[in-house]
């Protein structure tokens, strides 16, 4: 399957491949990611917990770099086990690109998932994928945009006895494709979002080549079904 | 049906094709079955499964620790400890590196194979346990398509096996070459039969327990399979003996698919391990994707030669089947067609090709019909292929081929005796009953009304009475020719009268059965006759209700019983009468002298007699009242030729399928307006349970025709593992059906009964068919292969329109 998607993030195109390098951020913009370790450069393990219909599983996944052209582009490759639950694996290209309002971000993802995710999950995961997209985005715009590009806002874990709706809901909803001019320069007040201000990333790192592993984790391990669907019809 | 009919199908019988109500049901309704799932035993534990999500890979490690951490959990076992302590599972064919073990050990070769097992003290602990065991998989290449997998450059699913073909044998019957020479036409098409299956509410459940001190497995089991004690007990490497299957359980459904050997083994094998009582339920996704219960999945390749004036004389036939990553019954599926390979037709040769192959998906295993529902649809759909070609009717050219009533015994091509029918007069009544002629008209008024419609019509065979042919024709090195099936009648000291039978019922009314035929015999009153089922230690051998058999062998075995007793108490009369047996006559349970009816034995004396008074027996008579009788299937017990031919299945109950579609240009979606079954299927033992089953299977065959259908990724993840995207068929799309009946009684069998199984889903998804292609064919379009989805018919629908346009371009 195939997911593709465009983002408008109201910050330079630098600041935005550097948090896509910041483990620490992406971290916090992920829902329920709990751990990110660096194995080596082009490597990081990834441990995320993800909650679709009645599966719950924690996910350990192996991230790794290739093709990075920093700041406009990277290929990554992504492969996690979720255990009983199945596996997600694929790929994601994306690329950066300067506009007049800060930056636009171009993905195009490729996975597979694996076992009851599949099974089971094929009708619920476009959703989850949409929902957690659209958390993942509103909490990393909220990370960059306006001069809050190093006030961290957590996205809190999906815990494994916690509903995970519970972590989500609150967030507003917001339309990727909706125009970054409809947020004005100011970030959209985040008065819903579980705010902590006294939590700041420690300084943002030097180049890190782990742009988007964010992205392939979230798509591999929630998004990457929407394709199954398309599968299903050729039945 | 007209009066004159009825009366000529009035049974000679006193309960036999009766209005009865079946004896089951009274549990049934009640809320007092008791099911595999009801067996509760002191100190139960419970399996949960790890399964591969891989469609092929290798396994590089396996991590418990954490899940045995867990406080409740009794074991994990995986297949290094458990593929060493049993004997494989064997294929049905003659391909002994393709074993197959329950846990799956250094590959997988399926998403959805099992790998580990956790026991726990309940199966919510053993499910969470089941979350913290880590798999390390490397992947591995794997093969899906079934044609693909036949290629030498195609990763092999068993590479000991050195291919993926796991049985092909091409046939040849009679003079096909010649016949094809001589005729005036042919004509070849593909038709492709999906991976469907039967999907029983009840998922497969067991539960054993270990008797240390009698050194016995006791097992309950939802089951339905020839053969399980013995398999058992040899994988289990345990005596003959040392396994007791309780056959007493209710089963919810089955129609072939409850063959939970690798569950029981596994089972069987961690209480004997733990020593406690072990039990195992499928939930859904299990049953689906591991449970080893999806259907025939199969490409024809069909020509056939006829005349101008429709006469069919000869067929070519490839059928590829894709049974999976593992085999056990599954190629013999290719095996029963061979006794019906022309269905109802005077075809006079024929060359079938039959190809099993293995693929990176679940095993399938046996489904009602067992391989004959594809073949019908496969040579169904050829009938109405000819008959387009030639502008014909599909009714003239079933007419002008079907084996008249008058030639049978009928031998076909294939070397098996087709027993007796009267094919034209079953489809005649069908038709009539449909009001053909009214069905045209309204199909006619639905096209007006903007609607695609079509009439669909199906003439098809149910083989039935199955037994074990199909064994030594598949694999030369099986000789297994008896497929016997018993029964052991008793009548106590109080007159009553109990009977036995060694097997499960999964909702056949064998009961209601057994009680109807021994009632009949003896001419007690069925509803006052108890029928156990034993267990196989105190059973007499059965080979299980498969193929249609069990009012043919069952119903045979238990009149045969019964017989005995009669005989019997017709020598105590004529002992104490003093006149030979000869002069009297038996009649509801007395013994009376033909030409004094004053002199009689009521039945509470002759009882009396052989239980209690020794003195007024027969010298040399066994006391008490207690027989048995194992019959062997009519027809059976002969190998087959050198040429491959061979007496199939002894009884062939026949049917015919009228049906009214409608589809919806603009969506696809399809609606049946009128739906009529004529059935044969010899003298009705109990009708409402015929009747029952045939209704089961236009349902079954309508889901095969048009919703169901196990489909995979190209990863190898099967897509369709809920009820959300495995459809079946609900109130909601089954049309009200009218069964008509018709009787022609088997010379084989005791009462003249054939079998009735799988009657309707035999010819329901070829009528079915059928009409939609009449109604697509307004349009120019066709549709060769199941299920026939809303989304297929809109894609043709689409595709043949756009095709229509571009080549109006080219003129």
């Amino acid at each position: 399957m195939e997911l593709t998607g465009s983002q408008i993030i109201a910050a330079p195109r630098q600041s935005v491949w550097e948090a896509l390098n910041n483990p620490d951020i992406l971290q916090r913009c992920l829902p329920g990611c709990e751990k990110v370790e660096r194995l080596s450069p082009e490597e990081f393990q990834v441990l995320l917990v993800a909650a679709i219909g009645p599966l719950r599983a924690r996910f350990k996944g192996l991230l790794k770099l290739s093709e990075a052209r920093a700041p406009e582009s990277c290929v990554m490759l992504f492969e996690g086990q979720g255990g009983p639950v199945g596996f997600g694996k694929g790929s994601s290209e994306v690329v950066l690109n300067e506009t007049d309002d800060g930056t636009e971000l171009n993905y195009k993802a490729k996975a597979q998932v694996g076992g009851k995710l599949a099974q089971v999950g094929s009708r619920l995961i476009d959703n989850v994928a949409k929902k957690m997209s659209d958390d993942f985005f509103e909490a990393f715009r909220n990370q960059l945009s306006a001069g809050r590009a190093t006030e961290a806002f957590a996205v809190p874990a999906v815990s494994m006895r916690e509903e995970p709706r519970a972590a989500t809901t609150e967030i507003p909803e917001s339309r990727t494709a909706e125009p970054v001019e409809a947020r004005g320069a100011q970030p959209r007040p985040s008065k819903e979002n579980v705010r902590r201000p006294d939590e700041r990333v420690a300084g943002l790192p030097g180049f890190v080549p782990v742009p988007t592993w964010s992205f392939a984790a979230l798509l591999v391990t929630f998004g990457i079904v929407t394709g199954v669907a398309g599968t299903l019809l050729l039945r | 049906m007209s009066f004159q009919e009825k009366r000529s199908m009035k049974p000679a019988f006193k309960y036999i094709g009766r209005h009865r109500r079946a004896v089951e049901h009274r549990r049934f309704v009640t809320g007092q079955g008791r099911y595999a799932a009801d067996i509760r035993l002191h100190g139960m534990s419970h399996v949960a499964i790890v399964a591969s999500p891989y469609a092929s890979a290798r396994i590089l490690s396996i991590d418990a620790s954490e899940a045995l951490k867990l406080p409740g959990v009794l074991a994990v076992i995986t297949g290094e400890e458990l593929n060493a302590a049993i004997d494989p599972m064997l294929p049905g064919v003659d391909a002994p590196s393709v074993t197959r073990y329950p846990l799956a050990h250094e590959v997988v070769r399926y998403t959805g194979e099992w790998v580990a097992a956790v026991v726990a003290e309940s199966r919510a602990i053993a499910e969470d346990a089941a979350e913290l065991i880590y798999v390390e998989y490397e992947t591995t290449p794997h093969v899906l398509d079934a044609e693909k997998a036949m290629d030498a450059s195609a990763p092999l699913v068993h590479p000991k096996h050195g291919s993926n073909i796991i049985f092909r044998r091409k046939f040849t019957w009679g003079p096909v070459d010649d016949h094809f020479g001589q005729s005036a036409h042919t004509l070849s098409y593909r038709v492709k039969w999906a991976r469907s299956s039967t999907v029983p509410i009840e998922t497969f459940a067991v539960a054993c327990e270990w008797n240390d001190a009698q050194q016995v497995l006791d097992v309950w089991a939802s089951i339905q399979m020839p053969k399980y004690p013995d398999l058992l007990a040899k994988c289990l490497r345990l005596p003959g003996n040392g396994v007791r299957v309780h056959y007493d359980v209710d089963v919810g459904g089955s129609y072939g698919v409850k063959r939970g050997l690798k569950h029981t083994i596994l089972v069987g094998y961690l209480a004997r391990k733990l020593n406690r009582p072990v039990r195992f339920i499928e939930d859904r996704l299990e049953n689906m994707r591991g449970g080893d219960m999806q259907g025939p999945d199969r490409i024809f390749d069909v020509t056939l030669a006829f005349d101008t004036d429709g006469t069919i004389n000869a067929m070519r036939m490839r059928a590829v089947d894709d049974i999976g990553a593992y085999s056990g019954r599954s190629p013999l599926q290719l095996g029963k067609p061979v006794g019906a390979i022309v269905g109802p037709y005077r075809i006079k040769s024929v060359e079938y090709d039959a190809v099993s192959v293995m693929t990176n998906k679940t095993p399938q295993e046996a489904v009602r019909g067992f391989g004959q529902a594809p073949t019908n649809y496969a040579i169904e759909t050829g009938v109405d292929k000819v008959a387009r070609f030639l502008g014909m009717s599909r009714i003239y050219i079933r007419n002008r081929n079907l084996i008249r009533s008058d030639e049978f015994p009928y031998l076909i091509p294939s070397g098996t005796y087709y027993d007796s029918g009267d094919y034209a007069t079953v489809f005649r009544k069908a038709l009539d009953a449909a009001v053909y002629d009214e069905l045209v008209r309204q199909r006619d008024f639905l096209r007006q009304q903007g609607q695609l419609a079509g009439v669909g019509i199906s003439t098809c065979l149910e083989p039935s009475g199955g037994n074990s042919s199909f064994e030594p024709l598949f694999n030369p090195k099986n000789e297994t020719t008896t497929w016997m099936d018993s029964c052991l009648v008793r009548v106590d000291l109080a007159g009553s009268v109990t009977a036995l039978m060694g097997t499960s019922t999964s909702g056949q009314a064998h009961e209601t059965l057994v009680s109807t035929v021994v009632g009949e015999i003896l001419e007690r009153e069925p509803d006052t006759i108890r029928v156990m089922h034993a267990d196989s230690l105190h059973a007499l051998p059965s080979n299980s209700p498969v193929g249609s058999r069990m009012a043919i062998m069952l119903g045979g075995a238990a009149a045969g019983a019964a017989k005995k007793i009669r005989a019997k108490l017709l020598a105590v009369g004529a002992h104490n009468l003093g006149v030979p047996v000869e002069a009297l006559i038996y009649e509801n349970g007395e013994v009376i002298v033909k030409d004094d009816r004053s002199r009689r034995i009521p039945w509470d004396q002759l009882i009396e007699i052989v239980h209690r008074k020794y003195h007024q027996m027969p010298p040399g008579m066994e006391p008490g009242l207690q027989e048995k009788f194992v019959w062997e299937v009519p027809t059976g017990g002969k190998m087959p030729t050198e040429d491959g031919r061979v007496q199939m299945y002894p009884c062939h109950s026949f049917e015919s399928h009228v049906v009214l579609a409608s589809v919806d240009p603009g969506t696809g979606k399809v609606t049946l307006h009128r739906y009529v079954c004529g059935h044969d299927c010899g003298v009705m033992i109990s009708p409402d349970v015929v009747h029952g089953m045939t209704y089961g299977g236009v349902a079954h065959g309508l889901g095969a025709a048009l919703m169901e259908k196990f489909a995979y990724s190209e990863d190898g993840q099967l897509l369709s593992g809920t009820f959300m995207d495995y459809l079946m068929p609900s109130a909601m799309e089954v049309p009200p059906v009218t069964i008509v009946d018709h009787c022609t009684p088997s010379p084989l069998t005791e009462f003249g009964q054939k079998g009735s199984g799988e009657a309707g889903y035999l010819g329901s998804a070829a009528a079915i068919a059928g009409a939609i292609n009449d109604a697509l064919a307004e349009r120019g379009a066709c549709i060769d292969q199941l299920p026939m989805t809303p989304f297929a018919i809109w894609r043709t629908l689409q595709s043949t329109a756009a095709r229509t346009q571009s080549g109006d371009n080219h003129d």
